[in-house]
């Protein structure tokens, strides 16, 4: 069975094991030649933010595993518009290299997906 | 080994103070797709939210079990059909695909 | 249908597990295939042996056990969210040197290629969360 995963970020970074989980399902799929894809929606973006400084948190920063995506052949990113406007973000403020898509767009690029998983 | 027509059934359960998930959802919701009430997303039931969810072509389906656990009636103030357990595997095998939203 | 169900509560609430284990239920009595249950996020803590439900309350690992005894069912628990949460089983608790193991009979620890390979391996795979 030829299978595809969108996997979609909808939490802010620091705010629980959401998006490292998320993120390790990625990397295991892709480890297995599943076609992966990231999809930002939300205070999801926020994960993509420049500029953080998890350590004065005392939190592991997700950003790092972020920028090694491509190395595992993850490179299909994904932003909602609309989030970047809520949050006054353009793409410049985004440590990823993600496409900007609205909300049909998005319910359309869920459609080409067979498995979406959304923690 | 399936014929699926239908796309996505989108299956919620958290409770309809969660707003912004509701409206992430819907947002996400084409025609073909269909929308399952479970947990406490059947509170969704007896609140505005129901309206919000009412999307011509997009039915409504709600887990008779969360709703009798809930204390809801089987009522609700637009058309959602109220289905079993069964019905659930059911409707699993002809959407393509399942989208949870917590 | 085979199908593979992802557990991923992020709150200790019954009715995550409850939903997943009636949706197992009925597929297998429908004569349907679950190919893997796989434990993620705060839903590792169901399978340890450790837990003392009070005795008004139901024991999700148990309901667990009986279900995946009388259909061989593959029951597994993300390695790394386990160990993080203080559920090992033996090799793990010698590894990192722990003073014990609790992970229940009837779970295996396992990786994450054991998901990637429950989504290559089902025609539907579906995440119990709340």
């Amino acid at each position: 069975m030829n299978k595809n995963l969108l996997l979609i970020f909808r939490h802010p970074p620091f705010s629980g094991s959401n998006n490292r989980d998320t993120l390790d399902i990625a990397l295991a799929c892709s480890a297995f030649d599943i076609p992966v894809s990231l999809v930002f929606l939300n205070d999801g973006i926020l994960q993509l933010h420049k500029n953080q400084e998890s350590h004065l948190l005392q939190q592991k920063s997700l950003i790092n595993n972020l920028n090694a995506l491509a190395m595992y052949d993850i490179e299909d990113y994904y932003v909602l518009e609309d989030s970047l406007a809520d949050y006054q973000i353009t793409t410049q403020d985004l440590s990823l290299n993600c496409k900007v898509i609205n909300g049909e767009q998005l319910a359309l690029l869920i459609r080409t997906f067979n498995t979406v998983i959304n923690l | 080994m399936t014929n699926a027509q239908l796309e996505t059934l989108h299956i919620i359960s958290k409770s309809p103070s969660h707003q912004q998930l509701y409206s992430d959802m819907l947002s996400t919701t084409l025609d073909k797709d269909a929308i399952l009430l479970t947990q406490n997303a059947v509170y969704a039931l007896s609140s505005n939210q129901i309206i919000a969810l009412a999307k011509p072509n997009i039915p409504v389906y709600a887990l008779t079990i969360d709703v009798q656990a809930h204390g809801l009636s089987m009522a609700s103030a637009a058309p959602v059909t109220f289905i079993s357990d069964e019905q659930f595997v059911e409707l699993c095998c002809l959407y393509k695909k399942t989208l949870s939203w917590f | 249908m085979i199908f593979s169900l992802l557990i991923y509560s992020s709150q200790n609430s019954g009715q995550v597990e409850q939903s997943a284990l009636r949706f197992t239920r009925s597929a297998l009595e429908q004569g349907h295939v679950i190919h893997r249950v796989f434990f993620y996020g705060e839903s590792v803590s169901s399978c340890s042996n450790l837990k003392v439900t009070p005795r008004d309350e139901v024991n999700i690992t148990k309901q667990w056990l009986t279900l995946a005894q009388s259909h061989e069912l593959d029951l597994v628990v993300c390695i790394a969210a386990a160990v993080r949460r203080g559920i090992l089983d033996d090799n793990e608790a010698r590894r990192h040197q722990k003073t014990a193991a609790n992970l229940s009979t009837g779970f295996q620890l396992s990786g994450l290629g054991q998901l990637a390979d429950a989504i290559l391996s089902s025609d539907r795979t579906i995440t119990f969360g709340n």
